[in-house]
């Protein structure tokens, strides 16, 4: 009995100079990757981190970004920071690493040369603060995808869209057939929705050039008449009773039938691949709605909060450099299904509309950034109330919402 | 009737059975003040975030310590002279924002804030060695919590929000450039707050109204000593056990036309059916109104019972001697005679209808469109998305409109029958 004793005391006190020898440290991840295919992803990244040594103490945040934003925010702020937290790329951080809350990941930056390695570049430049680097890419998402079933359309004797404009033609006949042309999700989806068909209507530069460059004139102009008049004649295609809670409903209604098409972003490629749908054979994605193949580069960056303990400081930087390392990204993304932020990596697992993604990331000479990355959180709320409005509601005059679009671009401060 | 006798004097001379404090007790509190006043000169706050909000808690601190010692409420001169610092300090520091720190800097200000209040310690802890602080000393220390979170979290988080209100602050807490009432100007443009608003206008109505009238004739009905009132009357609170989420919910499911009670109706054959107001911008609200009701109701005729059960049989009697119809002593003896328990349930649910957020969040999220959109909703959103300032500035609007309805509220109910009594 003693000697049990003693043994499992040994056995302890080794184990904690073990753990003393190889300088590892908890670090407290938090994020808000908490469905099922993004928890078996983070898990990859749990992994790899502790397979470096250090510990990854999950810390997950139910809900989606809009709730666990504010959460990390306020921890950061109010001085409890965690080891590291998964953000989006954009504007919200700058404060923060502008006022010195944020661990300076230069130095790994330039020594691994992450401006080389990495793409596509504005997705480091928005990393990049006063020439400092602050956080690590880690994937890319984008939202401009169109998914159909091509069931509905062979069925019903129709040829499968190649484009949005394809599918407004259609959508009479389908809804003879008692079918949706397109389903919805209520709130952020319908954001997307009309963001995204201004992307196509308009073209990536003139987009660009509204919500990056400000050009308050195009804006108001004619070209974005004809945009917001598109939009408008659009909004024939959802039934407004039928418009779901979640985006995943939405994806559902494609899925079984009921809906013939649903624009949303890569995330909605796993819900097609769990129904173990074919790609190009049962169900087609069309990038960027089909008329303007350009793919934004949102997607997700860990920042790392300034600490005091000089061992977790380090497993900071021992974790930013896991978190690029080529078999962890090809681990990660597979399950995520996002696009790795670096080309050199392993890839034929990927499926057919993860591989159109990288063929346009890879041979497109039009960057398409982020909204988050070209405007501000409060410009963006308002656009995204208006054009809510505007889509969801017959009433509204498409000039009307042109005009007050092209004052929300006016009124944007400078980033 | 008892009758409190408000207007007696509250405060009141040490009795003088009462012995005054030990000298090493009061030369000990005063060492501490003093320390305490070198401690504020000497350094920061430990949390730098705080920034321009020092000498705002400093001067709570400081009113805080002037009403445990009592000195400057005694004493007109100290009194003036209080506000006399605050006027000071408050227009350094509102010079220094003006000039961009050229004509005073944020240093000064800093220090100006520091002084006066320090000099305001020293006064209390000088006055302590003259024994004023122990007067009444432990009514006063036991009140001292209920002070401080009536400064610091009213008051205080009232004024940082309206303070921050006037800035362009975006997504962090820190005041950069004052921009006067632009916030201000922009929420009176957008439209979407004024949905906001017209929609909490129809659901305050609306919810106060049929909860009023529900919950009474509810209570009426359960006062006729029936039996099973223990069992009905649970039934009835039930509803108002569940989260406004899970009503939401619950709701979402019984109303949206794809799953909901318009689906099932057509499936057993009325095909004609149709309930859809949850998806038409127009009806929407309506809807909520429907949910927050049934959750509302119960509650509201549990007071309603309590205050019925509360009037005197003896009333009834002399009712029933005079041959009053039951419906007429109800309506106008015991109705009048319940208006204490109707103000308080009218305070409650008039409350909770104008902070209404997470029902509309579980049942529509704003929607369709933003045509269900409230007022709570809009703070959320602009302040957690980046736009905090134009948050504070909307939440300042729903302070000032609750604050406009209840002042007179308040003055005729309080102020005005105190004097005539």
């Amino acid at each position: 009995m003693n000697l049990k004793k003693f043994a499992v005391a040994l056995a302890f006190s080794a184990s904690l100079l073990a753990t003393g020898a190889a300088k590892a440290a908890d670090i407290e991840v938090t994020h808000w990757w908490t469905s099922g295919g993004e928890a078996a992803a983070v898990a990859e990244f749990a992994k790899a981190v502790d397979a470096s040594g250090d510990h990854w103490v999950d810390g997950a945040i139910a809900g989606s970004g809009d709730v666990a934003r504010p959460i990390m925010m306020s921890r950061i702020l109010g001085g409890n920071p965690m080891g590291a937290t998964q953000f989006n790329p954009g504007h919200d951080a700058d404060e923060m690493a502008k006022a010195g809350l944020l661990t300076d990941l230069t130095d790994l930056a330039t020594k691994e040369d992450w401006a080389k390695i990495l793409r596509p570049k504005s997705q480091l430049e928005s990393c990049t603060i006063d020439g400092k680097v602050y956080c690590v890419p880690v994937n890319l998402h984008s939202a401009q995808w169109l998914w159909t079933n091509r069931k509905v359309f062979t069925d019903n004797g129709m040829e499968p869209p190649k484009n949005i404009n394809d599918l407004i033609a259609d959508a009479p006949k389908l809804k003879e057939k008692g079918i949706q042309p397109l389903s919805l999700a209520q709130g952020w989806a319908v954001r997307l929705l009309a963001n995204d068909l201004i992307i196509a209507f308009a073209g990536v530069d003139n987009y660009v050039k509204v919500m990056k460059g400000r050009d308050v004139d195009l804006a108001s102009g004619p070209e974005f008449t004809k945009v917001f008049d598109q939009i408008g004649a659009a909004r024939v295609l959802v039934d407004p009773k039928a418009i779901t809670k979640q985006w995943n409903e939405a994806t559902a209604l494609v899925i079984n039938g009921k809906a013939a098409a649903n624009i949303m972003g890569d995330w909605s490629g796993g819900e097609f691949q769990v129904a173990k749908m074919v790609a190009g054979k049962d169900y087609d994605c069309l990038p960027g709605l089909g008329l303007a193949p350009a793919l934004d580069t949102g997607g997700d960056v860990f920042y790392f909060p300034k600490v005091n303990d000089p061992e977790l400081a380090a497993a900071q930087l021992r974790m930013a450099h896991t978190l690029v390392d080529p078999k962890v990204q090809v681990a990660f993304n597979l399950k995520k299904g996002s696009l790795p932020i670096r080309p050199d990596v392993d890839l034929s697992a990927a499926n057919d509309c993860m591989k159109k993604g990288l063929e346009i990331l890879d041979h497109s000479t039009t960057t398409l950034p982020s909204d988050r990355q070209m405007l501000d959180g409060d410009s963006l709320t308002q656009i995204g109330d208006l054009l809510t409005d505007f889509f969801s509601n017959p009433d509204v005059k498409p000039a009307v919402v042109q005009k007050k679009f092209a004052e929300i671009i006016k009124n944007a401060p400078k980033l | 009737m008892t009758t409190l006798d408000l207007k007696a004097p509250v405060r009141r001379a040490r009795p003088p059975h009462i012995p005054a404090f030990a000298v090493p007790v009061r030369y000990g509190f005063a060492g501490v003040m003093a320390l305490l006043a070198v401690l504020c000169i000497a350094f920061d706050f430990p949390f730098a975030q705080i920034g321009v909000f020092q000498p705002m808690l400093l001067s709570l601190g400081i009113v805080i310590v002037a009403y445990v010692t009592d000195i400057p409420f005694h004493d007109i001169r100290a009194r003036l002279g209080m506000i006399g610092f605050f006027v000071l300090g408050a227009f350094s520091a509102w010079v220094s924002w003006y000039s961009d720190g050229a004509w005073i800097s944020p240093d000064s200000v800093d220090m100006i804030w520091k002084v006066t209040s320090a000099a305001i310690i020293f006064f209390a802890a000088g006055a302590s060695v003259w024994n004023a602080p122990f007067r009444n000393f432990s009514a006063k220390l036991a009140s001292v919590p209920m002070m401080f979170i009536a400064l610091f979290a009213f008051i205080g988080c009232s004024l940082w929000t309206i303070t921050f209100s006037l800035s362009d602050v975006k997504s962090f807490p820190i005041f950069h450039n004052f921009i006067g009432l632009a916030q201000y100007y922009r929420l009176f443009n957008a439209d979407v707050w004024w949905v906001a608003c017209r929609n909490a206008v129809i659901y305050l109505v609306l919810v106060t109204a049929i909860e009023f009238i529900l919950g009474f004739l509810i209570a009426v009905c359960m006062d006729q000593k029936i039996r099973g009132e223990g069992v009905l009357r649970t039934i009835y609170l039930y509803p108002f056990a569940l989260s406004f989420i899970v009503t939401g919910h619950v709701w979402a499911w019984i109303m949206i036309p794809e799953y909901g009670l318009e689906h099932s109706l057509r499936q057993l054959g009325w095909t004609s059916f149709s309930f859809d107001w949850v998806v038409n911008p127009k009806l929407a609200i309506y809807a909520i109104v429907i949910a927050g009701v049934w959750q509302g109701t119960g509650l509201v005729m549990a007071l309603m019972l309590a205050g019925l059960r509360g009037i005197d049989d003896e009333i009834w009697k002399a009712s029933r001697v005079d041959g009053i119809p039951k419906w007429r002593t109800y309506l106008h003896i015991v109705l009048p005679m319940m208006r204490p328990v109707m103000i308080t349930t009218f305070v409650i649910v008039a409350s909770g209808c104008v902070r209404v957020y997470d029902i509309v969040v579980a049942l529509t999220d704003g929607g369709p469109g933003t045509s269900t959109k409230v007022p709570a909703i809009y703070v959320y959103q602009y302040l957690f998305q980046g736009g905090i300032g134009q948050g504070l500035a909307a939440s300042t609007v729903m302070l000032l409109t609750s604050a406009v309805i209840l002042i007179p509220w308040i003055y005729v109910e309080f102020v005005k029958n105190r004097q005539a009594r």
